[in-house]
């Protein structure tokens, strides 16, 4: 296993460098720099700009300084926040996002696998066709639709949680949770119903059913771990989405997350913003589809001795 | 049964603890605490640098430069400087600042000061997107140019610790205006340069913690996405007029946001100065005296390319211009009660602009004629291009249908997103796209300005040797009177050659709680704070 791991991380390092490349290429050839705007800045202060952030030496030189402080940490100042370096505002907002996502996710489990086994434990009946219909409302309505519905009913209708906002009022983390876990709930209650009737068909389920086991102790205790597998390779890529997607969710409830800023660096053309985000992003990604196929593995011994 | 449990506890109690966090002081109560939206988080507060609404909003509580500006009729007035002399035909600037002005920290606040300020604003590293509007300084354009490496030869000049002098080398009628705006108020030297030197524009002096200024609020907390706070600054010349002792600055993206915000009883103001349309007519209806609509010193307009057929004939601009219904645009499309514009510059107590022939169809088909094109016969297939947003599209698609309508021409529509369209625009690659005027002096040269031959913002490739002539002498009237009138003139020509088509005049509309008492809205956008307090509720 420690092979693998190590395999994988020094495999992530040519990836890492092709996406600085990538990007660094894609976001000059986009129209318009970072300080166009409906004001024109005067040829004299552009000129001034581009000098002060190297923006005037050839492109390949560019590249290469860039690549020279990325090695060193050093990600850059931000051409739209001048104030701030890219690093600062990794900083500011990755406990943020990364708590919007830990919650996220804690909701897509609960809800998720909870509703996709008891669904599975009588097919084609009612018990079955409520939760699985929900689901499917769950994968259709995307999260810019379910936020203001939310927001309509449970902060303005009702009055129970705030609007907008990130641990600035009690109770407003929890709109921006249920809005983005949803759909990854959605998805799981599908998973893990379709995991779980293909395990109870297994033959030791029925096996520890002859032995006499509680129905309990036979689904959670013997089924549920085998119907999981598709759900945990599932759940490394959507946590990843749920890191680098939540900027939908942070746009709605205003929360100073990653994903904002890294929409608005594209907007902005915030060159060292842009590469920093994807950056991080690209890491995150890794690393999460990492955790996902370790955990496998250790989930699933079968699995351990192919190449 | 057991895990399940303990995940369902984890999340609960998880989501318990983030009601007790409140460590922006966001749902604290206390008197005199005013929640504001400003629109999308401020890029930047340092006012050397700020060029964006939402900060210069902030700015505005923090800094305040050496005049201020009455909202209502533009004139300037007393701000750090308490009296002011204009010599030598207005050659000569000399300003009085006050003994009781001071730095948040309490240092006094001294002519040093603003000279320091003002090398800082000219250096060519900061890169101060203004620095050209302040070149009739003597010697500012050589030092802003780097031509010139010592700051004393520029004419910013401290005659004592209380007495500022500048002495300009060419007349600026708008000089004592551009003093009056935020981003020509002074930095704390000791502060700036504890953080850096005087010309890093990623200076970190302006973060809470670090910042000092001297405006009647005081930085307390800025994170990027995040509510500003600002507190009374104790050592305010003006303190006593300050009644808030907070002002929690709310970023909110997007005008939905805003409202939504406002409904769910979270601010007081939604100041981003727009308004979802739709939720208007029911603002108006059932809370009339929570809805403001001001309008502003702002012009929404269309530009051609002159510089390539078809648009290189006058005539088929005059067909355009003449073709479009602006009333009905404003009265069906945009529907913030918008003034139609026949004019690029908007009307003011000082200057009623010339007109261009309102909607006019008959003669708009008689130009159009004239140009070889009878009854839209044989004209070439041209675009309309305009940044994406559902406004601008609607805008788009109505004068589409009118153009086709009343000079039977097909015009294609494109959007694009707004940095591309602007790279597109300054490049000349249009035939039609939509522009936007908007002015900090309400004054006409803001717009007149823009359309001299080869100036940056003059997306039209037009250029008039007369226009440019009178737009000069304008700059060196000696009276009001005498430069609008060369202002007048110039705007006749412009009309008249068409190189752009005025559509309206912007309005900005906000929202307002009734408790909040003696908030000022000006046409100009930026907030006065002073005099403005909290009522208790009804």
């Amino acid at each position: 296993m420690l092979r693998i791991f190590l395999q994988r991380c020094l495999s992530a390092i040519p990836v890492l460098f092709l996406v600085v490349l990538f990007t660094f290429i894609l976001i000059r050839l986009a129209p318009g720099g970072p300080f166009d705007d409906e004001r024109a800045v005067p040829p004299q202060v552009l000129e001034n700009l581009n000098k002060r952030y190297h923006l005037d030496d050839p492109i390949h030189v560019q590249f290469f300084d860039y690549v020279k402080h990325l090695l060193q940490g050093d990600f850059g100042p931000s051409f739209k926040y001048p104030s701030r370096t890219v690093t600062e505002v990794i900083y500011a907002g990755i406990p943020v996002t990364l708590e919007l996502s830990l919650y996220a996710f804690l909701v897509a489990l609960v809800f998720g696998i909870t509703s996709g086994v008891i669904a599975s434990l009588k097919p084609n009946t009612l018990q079955d066709y409520v939760p699985m219909s929900a689901a499917m409302i769950g994968i259709c309505l995307p999260s810019f639709v379910l936020g203001p519905l939310l927001i309509l009913v449970f902060g303005i209708q009702l009055d129970w949680l705030p609007v907008s906002g990130w641990g600035v009022t009690p109770g407003d983390k929890i709109l921006p949770s249920i809005t983005l876990g949803a759909g990854y709930a959605a998805y799981l209650a599908r998973l893990s119903r379709g995991g779980m009737l293909e395990t109870l068909s297994q033959d030791y389920i029925r096996t520890a059913r002859a032995k006499g086991l509680s129905g309990w102790r036979v689904v959670f205790h013997h089924a549920l771990r085998g119907a999981l597998a598709p759900v945990v390779s599932f759940a490394g890529p959507a946590v990843a989405g749920l890191l680098s997607g939540s900027f939908v969710v942070e746009t709605i409830y205003q929360i100073p997350g990653l994903g904002r800023f890294y929409l608005q660096a594209a907007f902005n053309r915030d060159y060292t913003m842009i590469l920093g985000m994807t950056i991080l992003f690209a890491f995150l990604i890794i690393i999460c589809n990492l955790l996902a196929d370790l955990l496998l593995l250790w989930l699933n011994p079968k699995l351990r001795g192919r190449k | 049964m057991r895990y399940l449990a303990l995940v369902l506890f984890v999340l609960l109690t998880l989501l318990a603890c983030s009601k007790n966090e409140d460590k922006k002081g966001g749902s604290a109560t206390p008197e005199q605490v005013l929640r504001i939206t400003i629109g999308a988080s401020p890029a930047n507060l340092d006012p050397h640098q700020a060029t964006d609404v939402p900060g210069l909003k902030v700015v505005a509580a923090l800094m305040e430069p050496l005049l201020t500006t009455d909202y209502q009729t533009f004139e300037v007035q007393p701000g750090v400087a308490e009296s002011w002399e204009v010599l030598e035909d207005a050659m000569l600037y000399r300003f009085k600042i006050r003994e009781n002005a001071k730095w948040s920290n309490g240092d006094p606040l001294t002519s040093h000061d603003f000279v320091y300020s003002w090398q800082r604003i000219l250096s060519p590293g900061l890169g101060n997107q203004y620095a050209l509007d302040y070149y009739a300084i003597q010697n500012a354009g050589a030092f802003h140019r780097g031509d010139l490496k010592d700051f004393s030869e520029v004419g910013v000049k401290a005659i004592s610790d209380k007495e500022l002098e500048f002495r300009l080398e060419k007349r600026d009628p708008l000089f004592l205006k551009r003093l009056a705006v935020e981003t020509t108020s002074p930095v704390h030297r000791a502060t700036v340069e504890k953080f850096g030197a005087i010309d890093d524009p990623n200076n970190p002096w302006i973060r809470a913690g670090n910042f000092v200024g001297n405006g009647p609020f005081l930085l307390k907390y800025w994170e990027l996405n995040q509510i500003i706070e600002v507190e009374k600054n104790p050592h305010y010349w003006d303190a006593d007029s300050i009644k808030l002792q907070k002002i929690l600055f709310n970023p909110a993206e997007s005008e939905s946001v805003e409202e939504r915000l406002f409904r769910a009883g979270q601010i007081h103001i939604a100041y981003g100065g727009r308004i979802p349309v739709d939720k208007i007519a029911r603002y108006k209806a059932e809370a009339p005296e929570q809805f403001v609509s001001q309008p502003a010193y702002a012009t929404y307009f269309y530009v051609f390319n002159v510089t390539k057929p078809p648009f290189d004939n006058v005539d088929v601009r005059r067909a355009f211009a003449y073709a479009i219904d602006k009333e009905a645009l404003t009265q069906y499309v945009t529907k913030n009660g918008e003034p139609a514009a026949n004019a690029l510059s908007p009307i003011s107590a000082a200057y009623n602009p010339p007109k261009m022939p309102a909607f006019n169809p008959e003669l708009a088909r008689e130009h159009l004629a004239k140009a070889g094109f009878p009854g839209g016969k044989g004209f070439p297939k041209v675009t309309l291009t305009y940044n994406t947003m559902e406004m601008h599209q609607a805008i788009a698609v109505a004068i589409q249908q009118m153009w086709k309508k009343e000079l039977n021409v097909d015009v294609t529509l494109e959007n694009q997103e707004w940095k591309v369209f602007l790279n597109f625009r300054e490049n000349l690659q249009h035939d039609i796209a939509r522009a936007g005027s908007f002015s900090t002096f309400a004054d006409p040269m803001d717009f007149l300005d823009s359309f001299r031959s080869g100036h940056g913002m003059n997306d039209t490739g037009w250029s008039n040797a007369e226009y440019d002539r009178l737009i000069e002498a304008s700059g060196q009237a000696l009276t009001d009177k005498e430069r609008y009138e060369l202002l007048y003139q110039a705007e006749q020509i412009l009309l008249d050659q068409v190189p752009l088509i005025p559509l309206y005049y912007y309005t900005q509309s906000y929202l307002i709680k009734p408790e909040v008492k003696g908030f000022k809205f000006s046409m100009a956008d930026y907030p006065s704070f002073k005099g403005v307090y909290l009522e208790a509720k009804q």
